[in-house]
């Protein structure tokens, strides 16, 4: 395999990405998620639409 | 597009100056590994049977080399004209070829002062800009300066060498002013303090290798290793809006 594209691979990696809700959070959130990462976000204001029952915080997985 | 894809390289042709050894040769490999086709030149590269050539095929990509001394004005005009009609597509430039020369700077000498600056400098801008004209007209292309931490700071003893890597880092800003909105890319990236021929000197030094150890966040001098993400990153679609950066790998020297 050609190694230098696989250190950009995170599969298997967690992240948690704060301020994903919107804007450039959104787009690092997405592009972690296309390079394998399974993300945690967490934003001010993603309760109002999340059925998660942590007020503050939500969790996807990919 | 997913962004693992446009990090690839595929079908691209990289020219890496300076790819006989150390961070040069790491560079081009990384380039090969991410899919592009090479052409290496250097002052002493064997122009069949090198060992970045042979390293390069291995992975399945294309290798041209070329010798040429750039701390020669004629030569490097000569080396201009030859690849570009070998070459009438270039995508990516890599300017990693340097040298460094030491002395204190009250016994620096005219003729180490001239031949850093005409190495490290004046032929990087000449090279660029012969390259540079052409993905102009293509409306792309990537270009990535070996800049240093001398880009920033001072050093000891290497008061060319100093002075030639802070003008790469203004070069590499002026030129990014002028063709990022052209479709092409012209970035940096600054070493820190790797394992390479250009600090051997500094290794075999006893104290100067423990001073700059102890500074070094990190823990280790960086290998040549290090900077193939780096490279395969600017040379890429993925760093399409990045114009005009000094990426600084170093082992976190810069912020201490």
């Amino acid at each position: 395999m050609m190694s230098t594209l696989n250190n950009f691979t995170l599969d298997g990696k967690i992240a948690l990405v704060t301020g994903c809700k919107h804007g450039f959070g959104v787009a690092i959130a997405i592009g972690l998620a296309d390079a394998g990462v399974d993300i945690i976000g967490a934003s001010t204001t993603f309760a109002e639409e999340s059925s998660d029952e942590h007020p503050r915080q939500t969790q996807t997985r990919r | 597009m997913n962004i693992l894809d446009k990090l690839k390289l595929d079908g691209k042709i990289a020219l890496v100056t300076g790819c006989k050894r150390g961070i040069g040769k790491a560079i081009a490999i990384g380039l090969a590994e991410a899919g592009a086709d090479i052409i290496g030149v250097s002052a002493t590269l064997e122009t069949e049977g090198s060992e970045v050539e042979k390293e390069v095929r291995a992975l399945g990509r294309s290798f041209r080399g070329y010798a040429t001394d750039f701390s020669s004005r004629s030569a490097l005009y000569g080396f201009i004209e030859q690849v570009k009609k070998d070459f009438p597509r270039i995508d990516i430039l890599f300017n990693n070829a340097g040298t460094i020369l030491r002395k204190p700077a009250a016994e620096h000498p005219d003729e180490y002062w001239d031949k850093v600056l005409e190495t490290n400098l004046s032929a990087q801008f000449v090279l660029t800009r012969e390259i540079g004209k052409e993905m102009i007209a293509r409306g792309y292309g990537k270009i990535v300066f070996t800049a240093s931490l001398l880009t920033f700071q001072g050093g000891v003893n290497v008061p060319g060498y100093a002075a030639s890597k802070g003008g790469v880092g203004q070069l590499t800003m002026a030129l990014a002013n002028e063709w990022a909105g052209k479709g092409v890319n012209v970035n940096a990236i600054a070493p820190g303090y790797i394992n390479t021929d250009n600090t051997e000197a500094l290794r075999n030094d006893p104290m100067r290798s423990q001073q700059i150890l102890a500074r070094i966040p990190a823990g280790r001098w960086g290998d040549t290793e290090d900077f193939k993400g780096a490279a395969v990153y600017l040379a890429s679609d993925a760093a399409s809006y990045v114009h005009g950066a000094i990426l600084i790998v170093d082992g976190g020297w810069m912020g201490r």
